[in-house]
């Protein structure tokens, strides 16, 4: 998906989408980004304050203003808890922000439930991955960097990291492990391929490249000529390709990335935190990328909604509600 | 025994140990006559308490003595290079200490009180020497390594397979289950390990503990106040602790 949405899409349109989308009443999924800021000054006045409370206190708000516009019955069906690198959250901070979550928006229950977790695997171990799995969480995602060809001897440190992650991923039973490589613009396609390749025994279930720096943007916009090569590589390995730089190995992790796929599309997509996505029947939305605005518009008690676009051409007058 | 008053005090003492002590039917005296539970007995040294957080012994040191906890509770920490401890078993009364360290001949860890704890310390050479003598004693010495080495696959699964609620809900059953056998209740008793201990032993951070202890409250499966627990619905519990894969 483009971020790239008008800025005459605002808040009170993303609200009369959110409004309007109770009609279908779609099951929901909650796109989180963290972190929710990048500098102190977002933190607001509150300088005696645990950045972290300010940070809950000021996600809390939104929870609260989307959950306004949504009929009481709709359940949170998946959760995607995107991370920033490294990782910046506590043990206790992330039950702090589960026991948030899930008290605006009760998950779902006796439903397939897709709950991920993105993670630094150098920033990762075994009791993390445990305590996000005892929170509810049984998708991974691991986020690295594609080593330069020149720079593999970085590998085996790596792979030291991600095998045991892996393991436990699977003694667990976590649905899926997705290894995230970011790409650099500057290395060359036989470069990139040749690294891929060296990871490759570790036989992730998932494999995706995005491209940095815009990697959490969800899409690869990935060179068509390194994606050829890439596509042609995983096809050899036994992967296929899912689209916009996504692969999964062919069998049972195949079978369940289309499924999740499908379960995913049924769902309306939140995005709450700086620069997340909505995505609603009506329309797609987009909050503030800047952590000083995402921060202002909530304080002044409104969406942060910076940009956004209506998906079908709607009547004129007020809004959909 | 000659018969004066210091000798009947000494025979009384001496008969307090194994034959009137409350837990002989669970620990090596288990299948004994009773004139040869003298001579077992016989072998037995007694040591003053030990007190809350000292060393029954250390890791690496000779193996010389297994020992049976006679009231108390002990913890076994093995530490691994680079500085990282792993508690590897708790001991409860009646429960055999050391038997791991009669392969090479020293203990591969550390046995630490987890509270004022007292143990008998069974010499391993006599021991030996008198469970040829005495088949039954040699039956029971084979039962109480067998079962260590069921308890080392069980957690061994546990370790490999199970969740952390499984994992939780496995040590809070095993407990209930170790106390009952005891003559304790099986579902009101107090943790001595504090609960970094048991995220440690379990392979899971103490946020995650507390986490799942919170969860099993709310679930109505145990109240816990500090370190008393009570176990609400231990059947329920149980099922939990013995399910299979994850969610």
């Amino acid at each position: 998906m483009s971020v790239t949405l008008p800025a005459d899409f605002g808040a009170d349109d993303y609200a009369a989408a959110l409004t309007a989308s109770n009609t279908q009443a779609r099951p929901l999924s909650l796109h989180l980004r963290l972190p929710l800021r990048h500098d102190v000054d977002a933190r607001g006045d509150g300088k005696d304050m645990d950045p972290f409370e300010v940070d809950l206190a000021r996600l809390d708000r939104e929870m609260v203003l989307v959950r306004r516009c949504l009929a009481p019955e709709r359940r949170l069906e998946a959760l995607h808890w995107g991370s920033g690198l490294p990782p910046s959250l506590t043990l206790s901070q992330m039950s702090g922000l589960v026991d948030r979550l899930a008290s605006r928006f009760p998950f779902e229950p006796g439903r397939p439930r897709d709950f991920t977790v993105e993670l630094d695997p150098r920033a990762t171990d075994l009791l993390t991955l445990r305590h996000l799995e005892a929170l509810g969480f049984n998708r991974l995602k691991l986020i690295m960097r594609l080593p330069a060809a020149g720079r593999l001897d970085a590998l085996p440190r790596l792979q030291s990291r991600v095998e045991p992650l892996l393991d436990e991923t699977v003694r667990m039973g976590w649905h899926s492990l997705n290894l995230v490589l970011i790409v650099a613009p500057t290395i060359p396609p036989r470069e990139a391929v040749a690294a891929l390749a060296a990871l490759l025994p570790m036989t992730p279930p998932r494999l995706s490249l995005r491209p940095e720096p815009a990697w959490q943007e969800g899409e690869s916009t990935l060179p068509t000529a390194l994606l050829a090569r890439v596509d042609e590589r995983l096809a050899e390995a036994g992967y296929r390709a899912l689209g916009h730089g996504s692969y999964a190995r062919r069998g049972a992790a195949l079978e369940d990335a289309l499924a999740q796929a499908r379960r995913e599309r049924a769902r309306d997509r939140l995005g709450l935190g700086t620069g997340a996505i909505s995505r609603l029947p009506d329309a797609v939305a987009c909050n503030a990328t800047s952590p000083r605005d995402y921060a202002a518009a909530l304080n002044d008690g409104r969406l942060a909604t910076a940009s956004g676009r209506w998906r079908h051409a709607r009547p004129p007058g007020p809004g959909l509600a | 025994m000659p018969d004066t008053a210091a000798g009947r005090r000494r025979s009384l003492l001496h008969e307090t140990r194994c034959r009137t002590c409350s837990l002989s039917s669970l620990c090596l005296p288990l299948a004994l006559e009773l004139e040869d539970l003298d001579e077992f007995d016989a072998i037995i040294r007694r040591r003053p308490p030990l007190k809350k957080g000292e060393s029954l012994f250390r890791q690496g040191s000779p193996f010389t003595s297994v020992y049976a906890v006679r009231s108390g509770s002990l913890k076994q920490v093995t530490s691994e290079g680079g500085g990282t401890d792993q508690l590897t078993n708790f001991y409860l009364p009646s429960e055999l200490v050391g038997l791991d360290g009669i392969d090479e001949s020293s203990y591969p860890g550390s046995v630490i009180a987890l509270e004022t704890t007292t143990v008998c310390e069974i010499p391993f050479d006599r021991l030996d020497a008198l469970s040829e003598r005495l088949p039954e004693l040699r039956a029971q010495l084979y039962r109480s390594m067998s079962k260590e080495m069921r308890d080392d696959r069980r957690m061994m699964r546990l370790l490999s397979r199970k969740t952390a609620d499984q994992r939780l809900a496995t040590f809070f059953a095993s407990l209930s289950d170790r106390f009952r056998r005891r003559g304790y209740s099986a579902y009101s008793f107090r943790l001595s390990m504090s609960r970094a201990d048991i995220g440690n032993y379990l392979g899971l951070a103490v946020e995650t503990v507390s986490r799942i202890l919170g969860r099993f409250q709310q679930q109505g499966l145990v109240a816990v106040s500090g370190r008393e627990v009570n176990i609400l619905d231990l059947d329920a519990l149980a099922e939990l602790a013995e399910e299979e894969g994850c969610r």
